[in-house]
């Protein structure tokens, strides 16, 4: 009974197809795929796949295309292909009515129609087929002609991924590991592909792959100069992904890869460097290392002269990344990176980023004139940030300091305008930081500051002039007028000046003391501070520096502690922490080298076990050590960050005040907290991803994750500033938005502070 | 556009392109209809396997073109016959003379397909099919499961036929083009 009630509904549904409108072009074209004339059908075929491809739906003639299936005509045949690919899924049942014609075309006489009736049986992707495709399949992966078996290995990852089991029960795995060792190096190529796509979507960890071992190496290694460009770089992703020890071997690899730097493709050339990289540790004389390096500076300098930008873009992201495992690698071609008129924006920017990548002595000049044309370009973007590098050169050669400033201050004086005064002076006060004391640069950097403090308009450029102001106050005629206005304004500031503003004028008042009308100022400022200002932040540090300064404590204690010298900035170039760069330089030119990110943090790592029901266990696992990975990077980071001195805004306080430099009961009281933030959201997260289960999880892990973003490129400047507010003498809780506050931290260190007395 | 296609129908007959003639071959699964096929066409045995969708060949017959559609006979392909039956001259309908067991799911499968609308006009010859074997029926048993004699208004004809052996295929399909020609003509 109810199979009748089955089959009389699937007759409808058939009858529904058959009876279209009597008129209209669906009508017109449906005569015409079956006209009693070939030509006729041929013609109508024609037409509906143009209309297809326009995007008009043709779908209700898929009985009538599928008729002429069956012809002898390759055109059409391939016509008819196109279009069941494209509508199969629409009318899953039909799909069936093509079966025959697929296994007759793959033992047609020409491998043309072999490979495309597998290719296209694969790509229908309808559950029925998979009862079909057996004979077919294993029919083409013995087939005579390699275009036949190449198209057919594909054609068992289409299959793993309609059906896992049946295509591992029927054997169709090891027909494939037995592919990579064909005599055909595009079918090897592939055959590894089409094993790369099952591992990837594979979620059975019994189940091994493949494994690859020094004689598929060699095949490998044959193979590679005959391969198309995307033969080449499945080889070479292997290649990189075989760890060996054994010297001979990685010279092998290393010297046969060497070849393929001269590829016109861009990917083929970034891989071979990866490969290359990959395998050079294994080679004991430094000597040879070297010249090994020294061959891949030609290549990489081709990657930028691509005439697509997209692609010279994704040149540069990769080259950004080697130039930090490799800082020598292109110390000769600062040239090539100039940028040109022409250049998309986001060329320039990343240009500039390896330019100062690049500075050094030899070359700094040449650098400067450079920057100097850009900083009188149009785009505020980019003047922003070649005056950042202007900046970042100074900082980091020593020798070009007086050009640099030069530079700067002829900027602001010929161009002007309140973009260049404002970046400038960041700038000029960064370079101060980096020389602190040093009294020629001062006498140069402080008057040109002081001529323009009222065209000064950002949070940032005034932060600046504060802390110069407190630093360096005898430098500053009529100081007292200046004070007074940031006591006029203090209401109206932003809280990060707020802060900077009150410290300010407890310096001056220490430096000069018995200074009735600064002791006025100060004592209005504590007042406005603590009893009128909103931020909790800025009364918090009021008050700790009224009980601080009202403390019977001798003079000299209160200056240690407010007057404490800033440790002189480093770098303003950003750098990878050692793991993430590890993970980068080994996920070369992949969507993480653009990203610069590791790819488990971007990639789902259940995108492929989605329809699964069974696997909700191996999810949790995988979400688990995902969490450890992170937790990992995360260690490592803020041992690396008290390493540099570049101190995390909640533990510098304790540096300051016990004064004995306990940096790791510091690190290490942290990577405790940060043990307690990863296991207490790790537990009852289920199935999200990682990082949505930290962002989650509790709020303040915010705080951690944000420890990843020093690792991306900040703004030079606000990451100069960061180092400049964390290092601020006194606790000065997160004064970047970048970094948010948690109630407990920001007031943890001023208990302890008042601990003190 | 109809009135285009017919156009371009006189055009082709004055060029000489031939205008195809669709015969389908129906029947049960395993009745022989691939080997009645690949018999008419190739004029030899081919070693068949169940048919999952169709054949379909084109055919020079007594300057006919005939273009012959094979179509799979299982249960579950039974349901998708119908996208083939418009246009369609003929039908070969071929049964197993041994399978006594299903004549009768063969002759319900007949009946209720010789009720489309489309195939109102089109021919039917039936092969008694495997007569090389013993027990098969006759011609006339087969007709009378059939219940051949009940259609009305359509030209058929019942031929014993071995598409082993060649046997009796020619001569049905000699009739079938003689009353094709006449509905032609």
């Amino acid at each position: 009974m109810s199979m009748q009630s089955m089959s009389a509904a699937l007759e409808k549904k058939i009858r529904s197809f058959l009876q279209g409108p009597r008129k209209g072009e669906t009508y017109e074209l449906r005569n015409g795929l079956v006209s009693q004339y070939k030509h006729e059908r041929k013609d109508a075929i024609q037409r509906v796949i143009q209309a297809m491809t326009i995007g008009k739906d043709v779908s209700s003639l898929f009985p009538d295309v599928l008729k002429n299936i069956a012809t002898y005509d390759l055109e059409q045949k391939k016509l008819v292909y196109l279009y069941l690919m494209n509508y199969a899924k629409t009318h899953p049942e039909l799909c069936i009515l093509a079966v025959n014609t697929f296994v007759q075309d793959t033992e047609d006489p020409n491998p043309l129609v072999r490979a495309l009736a597998i290719r296209t049986m694969g790509c229908i992707r309808v559950a029925r087929m998979v009862d079909y495709i057996e004979i077919p399949l294993s029919r083409t992966l013995k087939d005579d002609n390699p275009y036949v078996r190449k198209t057919a290995a594909i054609g068992v990852a289409k299959l793993f991924d309609l059906n896992p089991e049946i295509c591992i029960e029927l054997g169709f795995l090891d027909d494939l590991k037995a592919l990579i060792k064909d005599s055909n190096p595009m079918v090897v190529a592939n055959a590894l592909n089409a094993l790369y796509e099952i591992k990837d979507m594979n979620n059975d960890p019994e189940l091994s792959i493949f494994e690859i071992n020094e004689e598929i190496i060699k095949n490998l290694l044959l193979c590679l100069n005959e391969c198309t460009e995307w033969g080449r770089i499945t080889i070479l992703t292997t290649l990189n992904d075989y760890s060996t020890t054994d010297q001979e071997e990685s010279t092998h690899i290393i010297d046969r890869v060497i070849p393929q730097l001269q590829h016109a493709n861009p990917s083929v050339v970034l891989s071979s460097i990866k490969v290359i990289l990959q395998h050079l540790p294994n080679i004991p004389v430094t000597a040879q290392r070297q010249s090994i390096l020294r061959k891949l500076s030609a290549p990489l300098v081709s990657l930028v002269s691509s005439s697509i930008p997209e692609a010279q873009y994704v040149g540069l992201k990769n080259i950004r990344i080697l130039l930090e495992k490799y800082p020598q690698i292109l110390s000769k071609e600062l040239r090539v990176f100039f940028i040109k008129y022409s250049d998309p924006l986001y060329l320039k920017l990343e240009k500039l980023e390896i330019m100062i990548r690049l500075a050094n002595d030899n070359n700094s000049a040449l650098l400067l004139g450079e920057l100097k044309e850009y900083s009188m370009e149009i785009e505020p973007v980019l003047v922003t940030k070649a005056i950042n590098c202007v900046g970042s050169v100074a900082i980091q050669l020593p020798g070009s300091v007086i050009k640099s400033i030069n530079l700067l201050i002829n900027l602001i004086d010929e161009r002007g305008g309140e973009l260049i005064v404002n970046d400038s002076i960041v700038v000029l006060t960064n370079i101060l930081r980096r020389y602190p004391g040093k009294n020629d640069l001062i006498t140069l950097i402080i008057p040109v500051i002081a001529n323009h403090i009222d065209e000064l308009n950002t949070p940032e450029s005034l932060s600046s002039y504060v802390y110069l102001l407190g630093e360096y106050p005898k430098y500053f005629s009529h100081l007292s007028d200046k004070l007074k206005f940031l006591i006029d304004g203090f209401l109206e500031f932003d809280s990060s000046l707020q802060l900077l503003s009150l410290t300010t004028i407890v310096k001056i008042n220490l430096v000069s003391e018995n200074n009735a009308q600064y002791s006025n100022y100060l004592q209005t400022i504590l007042e406005l501070a603590t009893k009128d200002c909103e931020n909790a932040d800025v009364r918090d540090k009021a008050y700790i520096y009224w009980r601080l300064l009202s403390s019977s404590s001798s003079s000299s204690a209160k200056e240690k502690i407010i007057l404490a010298k800033l440790p002189p900035i480093k770098t303003t170039i950003s750098t990878f922490n050692p793991v993430v760069l590890e993970a980068l330089v080994n996920e070369l030119s992949t969507l993480s080298s653009v990203y610069h990110k590791p790819s488990f943090t971007f990639i789902d790592p259940n995108a492929y076990s989605s329809l699964q029901t069974e696997d909700g266990k191996k999810r949790l696992k995988t979400s688990k050590s995902n969490i450890e990975d992170l937790t990992k990077l995360a260690k490592s980071e803020i041992i690396n960050n008290s390493k540099n001195e570049n101190l995390l805004d909640f533990d510098d306080d304790e540096e300051g005040l016990n004064d004995n430099g306990n940096t790791n009961g510091g690190s290490a009281s942290l990577l405790d907290e940060l043990n307690d933030l990863f296991s207490a959201p790790a537990v009852p997260q289920k199935d999200s991803q990682a990082a949505a289960s930290a962002n989650g999880g509790a709020g303040s892990i915010n705080d951690i994750l944000n420890l990843f973003n020093t690792n991306q490129p900040p703004p030079a400047q606000s990451a100069a500033f960061n180092q400049d507010f964390s290092n601020l003498n006194v606790s000065t809780p997160s004064p970047s938005p970048s970094i948010p506050n948690t109630g407990t931290r920001s007031s943890k260190p001023s208990e302890d502070l008042l601990d003190l007395f | 556009m109809g009135q285009a296609f017919s156009f371009a129908g006189i055009f082709s007959k004055l060029w000489g392109v031939q205008k195809e003639i669709r015969i389908l071959i129906l029947g049960l699964d395993g009745a022989g209809k691939t080997t009645v096929l690949y018999r008419l066409q190739l004029g030899e045995v081919v070693t068949t396997k169940p048919t999952i969708g169709f054949n379909v060949e084109t055919l020079k017959y007594k300057n006919l073109t005939l273009n012959i559609w094979d179509l799979g006979g299982q249960t579950s392909i039974r349901p998708y016959w119908r996208c083939y039956y418009s246009n369609t001259a003929a039908i070969i309908f071929v049964v197993d003379s041994t399978d006594k067991d299903r004549i009768d799911i063969a002759c319900k499968e007949l009946h209720t397909m010789l009720k489309e609308e489309e195939l109102q006009d089109s021919a039917l010859l039936v092969f008694a099919n495997k007569q090389d074997q013993a027990g098969a029926m006759t011609a006339a048993e087969v007709s009378q499961a059939l219940n051949l004699t009940d259609l009305k208004d359509r030209s058929w004809s019942i031929v014993a036929s071995s598409a082993i052996k060649g046997e009796g295929l020619t001569e049905g399909l000699d009739w079938l083009m003689d009353v094709i020609k006449d509905e032609q003509l």
